[in-house]
């Protein structure tokens, strides 16, 4: 440990213990601790943006060539108008950009990334996995080739040799065959069980051109009667040796164009269809099928539904919470205070981390600097 | 006065010096308490796990320097299952403060263990000013929102961002998130690119973010120093949460130790009662 770590180690020691002396109360220490943290906090972010932003990726860019940067650079010069009482109105300009900007982004990402998935999953039965099987086709020297409609973008790729013969200049995947496939993997004892040549595509030894729609097949048998709430899903993967692209996952029956068909017996058939994409990376695949059958968990999707409906009608307050609408409301607040008190627990536990960081530090790093000054 | 009446006026600092008593004790006697794992730590080790060989993934520090008792085992961790699959890592921050120092020295020095080369296997981005701006650009193009990489190297200069020109090169991101960053990389990066993400996240936040593994936007959750600890089992790298674990049992039974004793001296002295009528 050099010197300069001593020092630095005795630097954080002493803010650290000043701003704990507050605890004690409040005193000059603490104070001192408080601004000069305050202090470097503003100066750094200033440093860093006038770095980052302004010289990176406004003035070098700029100097570069990129003249039509300086239209956000005067926008950005523009917000400082406020400070002037007679000028402030500019700043509405870049004000509204901004505002603009951000509410263009925020409306489709706030909706498609938060609100419609949560009330999506919220809809959604709590399932508990029962059983699951795993069968996979091995691509036999297959080639997946991204075109773009118009150039064939890997032509004088050498590197995508066809192994077994068979590629052209328009495939996509070339020739799926079945290798011996791994055993299937059961959950439990009732578990279903997927034959040895369960899976079958079609079109099966042709060329999959880019567009064209695929059609999975794989045939199962559970020998276990499906109960009151019980159904199947199931996923189905491309893996390649370097990627992997997921074309179903969790679906259920009748979910993202996954089937399942009761053959009669203890026989089923999932059937699934999907068009090659020109995203699809070269290289060889094979297609896995899991298929897996569920329990509903019915108290508790029950208790979601009941829970998520009585805290919305809290923050109704249109109407009176009187009555039905009142005892609702009520069953509201205890689902909210259930929610704080997890909150809470987690709470302590996060500012208890802080504290055990800071002792951490205190006790292995600087008393521990006591030996080498000592 | 009872001891009760006593209690119900007890400084505060008592309480205070108890809770750094329980803090302390444990490193100078080492104490152990058993850590399960919970499903969403689990869940986000085997998603690692069945990340192909070698792939790009990116490690998001958007944690200030004040909760690196939290997050920094998680991101310690995540990096040494990275790089135990040979894993390709992009490290940068939104986090102006702290963010990129602290990916450079962490990146630095658990580099070495695996010997990872700077430029060849990892690449620290550092930070860029306005996250929604950021995470949406890097969509396009993660050139274009950062240039250089944090010590100002130009990224085509990096041999490892040869083969990375935006999101569609990345297999996985883990976001350790002490703030509302998180909330940003599931609505821009994971929405709108399909990226698979993973999510470690200080205590505080983690009640919130339980609800993005149930929807199946992250694939696992850590939540504070638990999931951590957790997180450093499933890896077989016991380090700093596994030790801080033993410290916060320690102070939980305290606590709820001092919340039982308040309650109960809250009816015996008739407080209750009072406060009723």
């Amino acid at each position: 440990v050099s010197g300069w770590e001593i020092f630095q180690i005795w630097v954080i020691a002493f803010f650290t213990l000043a701003l704990f002396s507050f605890m004690y109360k409040d005193n000059p220490l603490y104070k001192v601790a408080e601004h000069i943290f305050a202090g470097l906090s503003a100066g750094y972010y200033v440093g860093l943006i006038w770095d980052t932003v302004i010289v990176t990726q406004l003035w070098q860019p700029m100097i570069g060539g990129k003249w039509l940067l300086i239209i956000p650079g005067i926008l950005g010069l523009l917000m400082f108008a406020r400070f002037s009482t007679k000028y402030s109105w500019v700043s509405r300009t870049s004000l509204a950009f901004v505002m603009g900007v951000t509410a263009g982004i925020f409306i489709v990402s706030q909706l498609h990334g938060l609100v419609l998935p949560q009330m999506r999953a919220t809809m959604i039965p709590a399932v508990s996995q029962l059983a699951e099987v795993k069968d996979s086709y091995e691509s036999n020297a297959a080639v997946l080739r991204i075109i773009d409609g118009t150039t064939d973008t890997l032509a004088a790729d050498t590197a995508l040799t066809d192994v077994a013969g068979g590629r052209d200049s328009t495939s996509a995947i070339d020739s799926l065959q079945q290798v011996t496939p791994p055993k299937p993997t059961v959950l439990s004892d009732n578990g279903i069980e997927m034959d040895a040549a369960a899976i079958t595509v079609q079109p099966d030894s042709s060329v999959w051109k880019t567009g064209d729609t695929v059609l999975i097949t794989a045939d199962f048998r559970d020998t276990t009667q499906l109960g009151f709430g019980d159904f199947y899903s199931g996923t189905v993967k491309i893996h390649g040796d370097s990627t992997e692209f997921k074309l179903a996952n969790n679906v259920w029956d009748g979910w993202n164009g996954m089937k399942f068909t009761h053959l009669g017996g203890d026989k089923y058939r999932m059937t699934y269809e999907f068009v090659t994409q020109p995203r699809h990376i070269p290289g060889d695949y094979h297609i896995q099928v899991d298929i897996r059958r569920n329990g509903t968990m019915f108290m508790l999707t029950i208790i979601v539904i009941v829970g998520v409906i009585a805290t919305l009608i809290y923050f109704y307050f249109s109407k009176e919470h009187t009555g039905v609408l009142g005892v609702t409301a009520k069953v509201g607040i205890w689902f909210i205070m259930i929610s704080f008190g997890a909150h809470f627990g987690y709470t302590v536990m996060g500012r208890v981390s802080l504290l055990i960081g800071r002792v951490q530090f205190l006790i292995e790093d600087w008393i521990g600097s006591f030996r080498h000054i000592f | 006065v009872s001891i009760w009446n006593w209690l119900e006026q007890m400084d505060r600092r008592i309480v205070y010096t108890a809770v750094w008593i329980a803090v302390v004790f444990p490193f100078i006697v080492p104490t152990h308490f058993p850590i399960s794992i919970t499903p969403e730590a689990q869940k986000l080790y085997d998603a690692i796990e069945a990340l192909p060989d070698s792939c790009t993934v990116m490690v998001v520090f958007d944690y200030y320097p004040s909760t690196v008792a939290e997050c920094e085992p998680m991101t310690r961790t995540a990096l040494r299952q990275f790089w135990r699959k040979d894993c390709k890592v992009i490290t940068l921050s939104n986090i102006p403060l702290g963010g990129p120092s602290m990916a450079e020295a962490v990146t630095r020095e658990i580099a070495p263990e695996y010997g990872k080369v700077y430029g060849k296997d990892f690449v620290n981005l550092g930070y860029k000013a306005n996250y929604v701006a950021v995470l949406s650009g890097m969509g396009t193009s993660i050139e274009s929102i950062f240039p250089t990489d944090n010590s100002g190297t130009p990224l085509s200069q990096l041999p490892m961002m040869d083969s990375v020109v935006n999101y569609g090169q990345i297999s996985f991101i883990f976001e350790v998130a002490d703030n509302a960053t998180a909330d940003y990389w599931v609505s821009i990066v994971n929405a709108q690119y399909g990226v698979p993400m993973g999510c470690g996240t200080t205590a505080v936040s983690a009640p919130k973010y339980y609800a993005f593994v149930g929807s199946g936007q992250f694939v696992g959750l850590l939540g504070g120093m638990k999931g951590a600890a957790e997180y450093e089992i499933l890896v077989g790298n016991r380090a700093n949460a596994v030790r801080g674990m033993g410290v916060q049992s320690l102070v939980h039974l305290l606590i709820i130790f001092l919340v039982i004793l308040g309650n109960v001296s809250y009816f015996i002295t008739g407080k209750y009662k009072r406060r009723i009528s």
